[in-house]
């Protein structure tokens, strides 16, 4: 699956930041046009249907995820008891599933909204702090942007140890910067509006005024932008927890199911690879639909004021 | 017309202004080129010019709100009521924000634009008053007060309605309030009848002229149309070229004009037939 993914054409700054979903999944939705009606209604579905399994995943298996069980090994789907069968340690896949479903998602969910605080707070202060902090910023902005971010999220996690925080610090420290550039370029062409000038000409904070008349201002771009972030986050966790340096193994993932199916793909059980494999990519694409979806009608709605 | 102890005392004494802007390579641009003008109590002073005469960057100078790349050097004393008089060219960023909406109030041109879209009308009033220091419980009863002063009706309806479902007139005169609301002993008001039609533009200059003379502030009027100025205002500073041209009591200066550009603009009007 890393090896699938195609370098990351974030290009450089803010040339390539706005319109039109950008090219950061390895999954992408094709024009969507009249029709996305229909998709985006299935795009819901998939998402609620995975955050109910995910919600509800004690109640809906018997199993216990991590338990293991020497007597029903390698099973293959279908058997009794063991709707997607069991690995090679016995666990069964369903309840893996449904606990992994659990991991990814909240990463996905909590690093997605993490990717965006710190890029819409850094691209924000990039906009009204004096210039070295603003170029401090956006040059490291640049440079993050010009290095393959998945190395770099591998270094942070294996240096920090795999935990649920660290994996989340890790996708929103290689994230932010295209947030931060819209959001800098938003509240930079909201700086000189009419209603920023009265606000500051009535004595309003530089505190105040940015986050009561700046950020607002600036976030619906941000917005579109963050759903994005949301699908790029699970894939990201995916990776690394393939990798073993995400969530800790003890936790299932989809990404660590992929890991932990790796050698059986080889041996007949394709379903161990494909079953999480299709789930990651379903839950992105998704994510895309309902993304392009949202950018499409902020663009159309454009600005309003 | 002033009914101060001391009648020649300016409220505000702007000395040497001095606007630069920086423009690319390093070099920089003149914009206004020693300034001096004197504002006194109770009265209106129409600052006059044309587009990019500069009249603008000076209104907004004054209060520290120029653009990014643009300098004011000079001096801007303010009687603030207490005490000797502050620089507000000379002032921290902290004391300017202080002075700022609660000793000199501004107004800008397009008021429904100056109204943030996504606040309400008594939202405007209730973080101006809280940025400085009014109590919350005070909050509501001041900014009706202030809207109730500009003639408008300080409903709840109002209160609570966003800038755009308020008319041009509402807006401009919601601003007015907003500007108006802590008494400030300066009003500049920058171009902001341009948008409005003649009976509008009347009622708002009227209402700030009143305002002005009762409370005893002065108000800056910055304005292209000679027309408005000797209407409304009791003195007009003609600026051209960066500097003050002509200065003077409206009547004299209308009866007379002495500089040539003035005379232009003076027979620009008759020539439109105002």
């Amino acid at each position: 699956m890393v090896g699938r993914e195609p370098p990351r054409q974030r290009g450089t700054a803010a040339a390539t930041v706005r319109g039109g979903p950008r090219g950061l999944l390895a999954v992408r939705l094709p024009a969507a046009g009249r029709a996305g009606g229909a998709a985006i209604a299935a795009a819901c579905a998939a998402l609620a249907l995975m955050a109910a399994a995910a919600l509800l995943a004690p109640w809906l298996t018997a199993h216990d995820p991590v338990a293991t069980d020497t007597s029903a090994v390698s099973l293959p789907p279908g058997t009794p008891g063991h709707p997607l069968g069991t690995d090679a340690l016995g666990r069964d896949l369903a309840a893996r599933m449904l606990f992994g479903a659990r991991s990814s998602l909240l990463v996905g969910v909590v690093a997605g909204a993490a990717t965006v605080v710190l890029g819409t707070l850094l691209g924000g202060l990039a906009a009204v702090a004096p210039r070295p902090v603003d170029a401090l910023i956006t040059r490291t902005a640049d440079a993050l942007l010009a290095l393959p971010l998945v190395l770099v999220a591998m270094a942070i996690a294996a240096v920090a140890g795999s935990s649920f925080g660290t994996v989340v610090a890790a996708i929103a420290a290689t994230a932010w910067m295209p947030v931060a550039l819209i959001a800098r370029a938003e509240v930079g062409a909201l700086r000189e509006r009419p209603f920023v000038r009265a606000a500051r000409g009535l004595g309003l904070s530089r505190t105040r005024v940015l986050t009561r008349h700046l950020l607002p201002g600036a976030l619906p771009p941000i917005a579109a932008i963050a759903a994005f972030e949301v699908g790029h986050a699970v894939l990201t966790e995916s990776t690394l927890s393939f990798l073993g340096i995400g969530v800790p193994a003890n936790r299932p993932s989809w990404g660590g199911l992929l890991a932990d199916a790796r050698s059986q793909m080889l041996s007949g059980q394709w379903y161990a690879v494909a079953v999480p494999a299709a789930a990651i990519v379903a839950a992105i694409i998704a994510v895309n639909v309902l993304a392009t979806a949202f950018d499409r009608h902020a663009a159309a709605a454009g600005r309003t004021w | 017309m002033s009914r101060r102890a001391a009648p020649g005392a300016p409220l505000l004494r702007v000395g040497g202004l001095v606007v630069e802007a920086a423009t690319g390579g390093g070099a920089v641009r003149r914009i206004v080129d020693g300034l001096d003008l004197d504002l006194h109590p109770g009265e209106v002073t129409a600052l006059v010019g044309r587009s990019g005469s500069g009249k603008t960057l000076t209104a907004r100078s004054l209060i520290g709100l120029a653009p990014r790349g643009v300098l004011a050097r000079g001096s801007a004393l303010l009687d603030t009521g207490d005490g000797a008089p502050v620089d507000l060219l000379a002032l921290s960023r902290r004391r300017l924000r202080a002075v700022r909406g609660a000793r000199v109030g501004a107004v800008f041109q397009e008021a429904q634009a100056g109204l943030n879209p996504t606040v309400r009308v008594g939202g405007h009033f209730t973080e101006t008053l809280a940025a400085h220091g009014v109590p919350r419980s005070e909050r509501r009863a001041a900014g009706a007060a202030a809207l109730a002063r500009v003639g408008l009706v300080p409903s709840t309806g109002l209160w609570t309605a966003y800038p755009f479902e308020l008319s041009g007139g509402q807006a401009q005169r919601v601003a007015i309030a907003l500007a108006t609301v802590l008494a400030p002993r300066l009003l500049i008001a920058d171009e902001i009848t341009s948008a409005l039609d003649a009976v509008t533009r009347a009622e708002v200059l009227d209402l700030l002229r009143g305002q002005t003379v009762a409370a005893g502030c002065a108000l800056l009027l910055v304005t292209h149309d000679l027309d408005v100025a000797g209407r409304w205002a009791d003195r007009i500073a003609v600026l051209d070229g960066g500097r003050i041209v002509e200065h003077g009591r409206a009547a004299a200066l209308l009866a007379a004009p002495a500089h040539p550009f003035t005379r232009a603009l003076v027979g620009g009007d008759e020539g439109a037939g105002a």
